[in-house]
């Protein structure tokens, strides 16, 4: 059975913060119990605010004026704003976290930005296909992709055609999604750019459509074979060469391990198993969790909290009611360098000790120390309220976890300045302000 | 926590640290070639249909060269001699990944090789002055790995800090945890070193363009005008990522740029940073000579880039690209960017670095 500390690691590192929800759950299980357990777990997620279908946003913008398209332009960004406190949501309050761990992994490595694609519809049927098949196969995943309307704006996929070919797409598809960069030549991006002319987007619907008018239907040698020129074969190609499920493994090792640099053996033996699994997510996910290197010690507290960890942490740690802090949210985690659906360029958030600059080290103290003064009130008015109605069950944090228990509940690693405190709330304030508390 | 005022380096700091340079990261590859413009070159007009500036628009210079229109504002600094244009800076065997070339651009390494460290870090290492670099955008860039700079965007949160810290790292710390406890004493003794200064003189009230840059570069003013050795400065503007329907973003963004650069020469002027203070463009590449099908340009290669300041002998320096002997549909550097940065070392801030012993220092700083 897992220890107290054992479950608080599988907690934080594949839900948000050391929700006592989840850990308490998972003290009762043996390490590959546990593990399936947050895999397994996939209940619904609340149904997304409504959105304007792209097409008639698309339709619209067509012949507006300057006072329509300022119009319309604020009608997505609120849309996105929405969309933004509906992820939010489920960060914070979702009974499959490690979904949306991986639904935020997938929009991470697949990006779009909302600033250059300016639907907020094609941005949620993007996030609901990545939440879709967040443990699913990343071989559909991977196909769905030179379909979806959304990238493909955002990669200029829709611009290119056989008389002028763009290269930015099939860039991206080697350097950033498959192979990474140093396993591909200048002709490859050359060869790819071409097998994919033609597949963009209806102007009109913002649908995918591919125009065989625009496609250059000629061979050419791609990775060192010859092929058709089709988008299709080029996927295909790139499923079958090993690097891409090394570079998918590579990034599961900086989300869920260590930010060190991974062992190349192990590395290979993951990606391995994962491309003969036929790309499913779930046994890649499922190795990881499972090896010696997740649950060895040295990789403690060894990944530094995005906004999104540090945020939906503290909310689920406090246990923070929803309420209407989903704006707040959306802000503070703009503010911390994470705003959702608007990644600071193609190749992501970068994550590991980025996140920490001067600036938002003082930002990241500043607010959480903020949502524990608020919640120490709005707390003790509740407790006020219930008075001694033993009835009421409480499964607060403050009854859950006794005082000497609560530096290994918040920290993955000794504190590095403690004081002794009196209770619960001042020992709390320390434990977050600590630099350890930025770790998980 | 020790008083800087009065430490035994500051003598070697007080010489050069009166002056200034300030980093404008250009980010995405700006398009050089609609930038610097060769105006009586028909191969231009010929690589560009659709986008080309026409010479009658465009801001002449001389030596048929011209600015692109939005940078008119530019032109009474031009004038006046205190603008600069660097040609053809790049490097040998360009890379055209955004993230590669930025790195190589910012670690100022050769294409093949990998340094961890900002070009200025370096340069500056011998430096722990909590505030010898002060970046006011979202990372260190050519300071990265500096222990005495650090990113500030708002003054007034940086220097309530809570100073009650304890500072030791214990010893098995690993990496992530070692360079947060770095962030924060760094962050806790320029928190100190600021609010010591502002709290003892009146700051003049600076008014800039309310742009992203505009914002930037007001800070910067209000950082130069304590009078604190701050040694380097990092701002950004961007995306010149264009690569579809350059024209509007192109104009917009250098319309900005010169609006910012102009106002920020007006107010040095008036507080008297004027002849201390260099702003240097920079950015991972230019774009392709030759203009896509979507009426914008792919990544390219070498790029000119300007440098502004009250010390700087205006004009153009250097030689602009072949426009006619291409690489693959790019442009060869003509020159060394590291020579660039030998320069700024050299005859800016009075640096002698082996690294740069090879390259001549170029005469566009008095």
């Amino acid at each position: 059975m897992l220890s107290f500390e054992e479950a608080r690691h599988l907690t934080v590192r594949t839900a948000f913060g050391a929700d006592l929800s989840v850990l308490l759950h998972l003290r009762n299980l043996n390490r590959s119990e546990a593990v399936r357990r947050m895999l397994d777990r996939n209940k619904q997620p609340s149904p997304p605010p409504y959105v304007t279908p792209s097409r008639v946003v698309f339709r619209k913008r067509k012949n507006a004026s300057r006072e329509e398209r300022q119009l319309i332009r604020k009608r997505i960004i609120g849309e996105t704003n929405s969309l933004k406190q509906w992820w939010w949501s489920e960060f914070v309050a979702s009974e499959s976290p490690l979904r949306e761990r991986m639904t935020l992994f997938w929009h991470n490595h697949f990006t779009s930005s909302i600033r250059k694609v300016r639907s907020s519809d094609l941005l949620l049927r993007q996030n609901q296909l990545f939440r879709k098949h967040a443990l699913g196969n990343f071989s559909d995943l991977l196909h769905m992709m030179t379909r979806d309307p959304a990238i493909i704006i955002y990669l200029d996929g829709h611009k290119n055609r056989k008389a002028n070919p763009n290269e930015n797409f099939a860039r991206e598809l080697l350097e950033l999604f498959t192979l990474g960069h140093g396993h591909y030549t200048e002709s490859d991006v050359k060869a790819a750019a071409l097998a994919f002319t033609g597949w963009g987007v209806d102007r009109k619907s913002g649908a995918f459509r591919f125009s065989a008018r625009h496609h250059e239907n000629r061979n050419v040698e791609f990775l060192g074979w010859r092929i058709v020129s089709d988008g299709e074969q080029v996927i295909e190609r790139l499923l079958r060469h090993p690097r891409t499920a090394e570079l998918v493994a590579e990034k599961v090792w900086a989300e869920f391990v260590s930010d060190a640099v991974p062992e190349r053996t192990v590395i290979r033996a993951w990606a391995s198993r994962f491309r003969k699994s036929g790309y499913l997510i779930r046994v890649l996910l499922e190795d990881v969790l499972v090896s010696d290197e997740f649950w060895d010690p040295i990789h403690r507290g060894s990944l530094v909290k995005s906004p999104v960890d540090l945020l939906a942490g503290a909310f689920r740690e406090l246990q923070i009611p929803l309420s209407d802090h989903g704006m707040w949210l959306s802000r503070r985690s703009r503010q911390l360098g994470q705003d959702l659906f608007s990644p600071p360029n193609v190749r992501g958030w970068p994550g590991g000790v980025s996140w920490i600059t001067s600036q938002s080290l003082l930002v990241r103290g500043s607010l959480v120390r903020q949502l524990i003064r608020g919640q120490e009130q709005s707390v003790w008015q509740d407790m006020k309220q219930m008075g001694t109605d033993a009835s009421i069950k409480t499964i607060r944090w403050e009854t859950q976890v006794p005082l000497s228990m609560m530096e290994s509940w918040l920290l993955p690693l000794p504190a590095i300045n403690l004081h002794p405190a009196a209770n619960h709330w001042k020992l709390l304030s320390q434990l977050v302000a600590d630099p350890t508390y930025q770790l998980r | 926590m020790p008083l800087w005022p009065v430490l035994p380096g500051l003598a070697t700091s007080e010489r050069f640290s009166a002056r200034s340079l300030i980093l404008l990261e250009l980010k995405g590859g700006n398009d050089g070639l609609n930038t610097l413009i060769p105006v009586d070159d028909d191969h231009y007009y010929r690589a560009r249909p659709t986008i080309a500036i026409k010479k009658s628009e465009a801001v002449l210079l001389n030596d048929g060269f011209g600015m692109h229109p939005a940078l008119l504002s530019l032109k009474p600094i031009w004038t006046e001699g205190d603008l600069a244009w660097i040609m053809g800076l790049g490097y040998p065997t360009p890379n055209r990944s955004h993230f590669r070339s930025i790195e190589i651009w910012e670690t100022g390494s050769d294409a093949s090789a990998y340094l961890d460290s900002g070009w200025l870090a370096r340069l500056l290492a011998h430096l722990d002055y909590p505030l010898t670099g002060i970046s006011l955008d979202n990372d260190l860039g050519p300071l990265a790995g500096h222990t005495g700079s650090v990113v500030l965007h708002r003054q007034k949160l940086f220097t309530q800090q809570d100073k009650r810290r304890k500072t030791d790292s214990p010893k098995q710390a690993n990496t992530s945890l070692k360079h947060i406890l770095a962030v924060r004493s760094r962050t806790t003794a320029a928190a100190q070193l600021l609010e010591e200064r502002i709290s003892s003189m009146n700051l003049v009230n600076v008014a800039m363009p309310k742009t992203p840059i505009g914002n930037q570069l007001r800070r910067v003013l209000e950082l130069q005008q304590t009078g604190l050795p701050i040694s380097v400065f990092k701002v950004s503007l961007g995306s010149f990522d264009t690569h579809a329907a350059q024209a509007p973003t192109h104009a917009r963004l250098l319309d900005q740029l010169a609006d910012a650069l102009c106002e920020y020469t007006r107010q040095a002027k008036r507080l008297g940073l004027w002849k201390s203070s260099l702003l240097v463009t920079y950015s991972e590449f230019g774009r392709r000579v030759s203009e896509n099908g979507s009426s914008g340009t792919d990544h390219g290669t070498a790029a000119p880039h300007l440098i502004i300041g009250g010390a700087v002998r205006g004009g153009l320096y250097g030689k602009h690209p072949d426009l006619v002997h291409l690489n693959n549909g790019d442009f060869s550097f003509t020159l060394d960017f590291r020579q660039l940065y030998g320069t700024l070392a050299r005859k800016w801030l009075n640096i002698d670095a082996d690294e740069y012993s090879d390259y001549p220092d170029l005469a566009v700083v008095e």
